[in-house]
């Protein structure tokens, strides 16, 4: 992590993946901007949808953008593939303003939207072939079978969309979405409607597609799919981007303390007081054998606690880290933000 | 806008025209309207048969263009009502903005419409002279050349129908909104030939604010007979009929602005007011 100029400002860059989980496969390549927006406003009346927004997300990331309903996230997607017209500002994709190369640009992303639209008078198979034609697919018919076969839907490809399930049509558009292999994909809401075998499906393929190189920006109010499987999130708010880090960041500059969940052999006086006594504990709550404690967070004090018991005449059956989760790193944003933004409006 | 522009803009407007040919033709309205059509012309030419047996003796140069053109002028107003709703129902069912996520734009998306509708005109149309060649056969009323030319020359004015149609829907956004505005022109329209014609007809001495209802008329009339595609269709084929070069290619240019005017303001009104449902 360092810090870089960037458009006459400096800004935090990641030169490889600083995942939200340790288990990311990928590190983040590194340089190239894929979507930028600088100063994006989309103002509708007296309302603002989305204030100068400065986003940036760069090649091979996964990219979560967050915020409650009626933020703007999607105002935000419609700005950046040019279905909406911004107020003010402007978004660039793979370093271009969308009308400089429309076409050679929209090859290039691949989109899936909240709500699933296809038409109904066509099978899964001949709407992937439409849309193969439409991108101009060398190999269409390989292409469409091998994603239908990796969603699952290979068997029912000859029935009609009309006929389709919520989960289904979600599946169909994630792969119309891939049919002509983009770079960047841009998925509103993609798993919202599906089962947890679905969820796992597309999750599955969002994680393969990563591995092959392609840059992904999710919007979606999953915030737990979102911490499974994004680099980094941005989080809007009423319009404005409040946040904007990696998970791991997010967390350490959120948290007020840590939890550590504690399991003793025996939950005895001497051992609690051993731990309340340690000058980073904030304070204990006991449960049977297990010890809820709160720490500083500015460090990890599993080995003093576990000294701290030992020494005590205790025996640590487990203990583990209880960090900060999406869901509550995304609360304390958007409440910090919506008082700040009450305060400034009084 | 280079040649790689170009080449994907014409992938596009082919690819959707297309599509959208085959689930027109996929459907059942378009044959419904066509035998409607065709059985309403049969039954007028039966009737014109009935006359001249009737009076023994009955003379016309073209005894089918009538009812051909009048079977013209419903084909053209349902294909117009067919692209003022196949615009506007697309937006509103959302699959428009899905296109609109890949390599199609404003032009090549209302060129495709056009295209489709007018290709779908041309296919009835073709089949709608060849159902009058078999009229003709059966009833022994001449085919001329005249039909022909009708034919060919509809496909001007059905191209206005279908590119006002799909501005319609440009500007309307719901699909209820642009059909209930086009059959409103379309009804305002024929009322007013109807006014003309009663007003016309009005014999006698009229009062002062008839003969002034009756002027004001005059001038629209003369203003729409002017300015409107199915005049100029008329001329068309009064102007191939007679050989007049000059008001042929008239009526043929006239058209051709129109379309063009209109399917430009179409695009340009897509890409203001943009292509999602409101």
């Amino acid at each position: 992590m360092a810090l870089q100029p960037w458009h006459g400002r400096w800004r935090l860059h990641y030169p490889v993946g600083e995942p939200g989980r340790v288990d990311c496969p990928v590190a983040i390549v590194g340089g190239m901007v894929v979507i930028e927006t600088r100063g994006l406003t989309k103002e509708y009346g007296k309302t603002t949808a989305v204030r100068d927004l400065d986003l940036h997300v760069e090649k091979g990331e996964i990219y979560g953008f967050l915020g409650p309903n009626g933020a703007g996230k999607t105002t935000t997607i419609m700005m950046i593939l040019g279905l909406v017209k911004p107020t003010r500002g402007e978004a660039l994709i793979f370093g271009s303003r969308l009308d400089r190369d429309y076409f050679g640009l929209k090859r290039r992303i691949g989109v899936v939207a909240e709500v699933q639209r296809v038409y109904e008078d066509m099978t899964a198979w001949e709407y992937l072939n439409f849309f193969g034609q439409l991108y101009g697919v060398p190999d269409i018919k390989t292409r469409a079978a091998d994603l239908l076969s990796r969603l699952d839907l290979y068997d029912r490809r000859n029935e009609l969309l009309s006929n389709y399930s919520k989960g289904m049509l979600q599946k169909v558009n994630i792969a119309r979405a891939l049919i002509h292999d983009p770079e960047l994909l841009i998925l509103d809401e993609p798993v919202s409607s599906l089962d947890p075998y679905g969820i796992k499906e597309v999750r599955d393929l969002i994680m393969e597609e990563h591995r092959r190189g392609k840059t992904i920006f999710i919007s979606s109010h999953l915030l737990s799919e979102v911490e499974r499987t994004c680099n980094r999130v941005g989080i809007l708010d009423q319009g404005t981007l409040v946040a904007e880090d990696t998970m791991q960041s997010l967390r350490e500059k959120l948290a007020s303390e840590i939890r550590l969940l504690l399991e003793v052999d025996a939950a005895r006086p001497e051992i609690i007081e051993a731990i309340r006594r340690l000058p980073f504990v904030k304070s204990v709550e006991v449960e049977d054998n297990r010890v809820n404690i709160s720490t500083n967070p500015d460090a990890d004090y599993r080995l003093d606690v576990s000294r701290a018991v030992s020494e005590a005449g205790g025996t640590v059956m487990g203990l583990s880290r209880q960090e900060m989760s999406l869901e509550d790193a995304f609360i304390t944003i958007t409440e910090k933000h919506v008082s700040q933004f009450a305060r400034k409006e009084a | 806008m280079g040649t790689n522009a170009m080449s994907f803009r014409w992938r596009a407007i082919r690819v959707i025209c297309l599509r959208e040919l085959r689930s027109l033709f996929m459907g059942l309205g378009i044959y419904i309207v066509t035998t409607l059509v065709l059985l309403a012309c049969a039954a007028g030419v039966l009737s014109f048969v009935g006359a001249v047996s009737d009076a023994g003796l009955r003379t016309s140069a073209e005894p089918l263009l009538g009812d051909f053109v009048y079977a013209i002028g419903a084909l053209t107003l349902y294909i117009g009502i067919l692209a003022t709703i196949a615009v506007s129902r697309e937006r509103d069912r959302g699959t428009l903005e899905v296109l609109f996520y890949g390599p199609v734009d404003s032009t090549s998306y209302v060129m495709a419409k056009f295209l489709e509708h007018l290709a779908a005109f041309a296919i009835v149309m073709v089949v709608t002279l060849a159902a009058f060649g078999i009229i003709s056969a059966i009833t022994g009323l001449i085919f001329t050349g005249g039909l022909v030319r009708a034919g060919i020359l509809s496909l001007f004015f059905a191209s206005t129908a279908i590119s006002f149609g799909i501005f319609l829907s440009s500007i309307t956004l719901k699909m209820r909104n642009s059909v209930v505005l086009f059959i409103l022109i379309m009804v305002g329209l024929g009322l007013f030939s109807l006014l003309e014609a009663y007003l016309g007809l009005m014999l006698g001495e009229a009062s002062a604010f008839v003969e002034y209802g009756r002027v004001v008329v005059g001038l629209i009339g003369r203003v729409l007979n002017w300015i409107s595609p199915i005049a100029y269709y008329r001329r068309g084929i009064e102007a191939a009929r007679i050989g007049d070069l000059r008001m042929l290619v008239i009526s043929v240019l006239s058209p051709i602005i129109y379309t063009s005017g209109l399917l430009w303001l179409a695009a340009a009104t897509f890409t203001k007011k943009g292509v999602r449902a409101q």
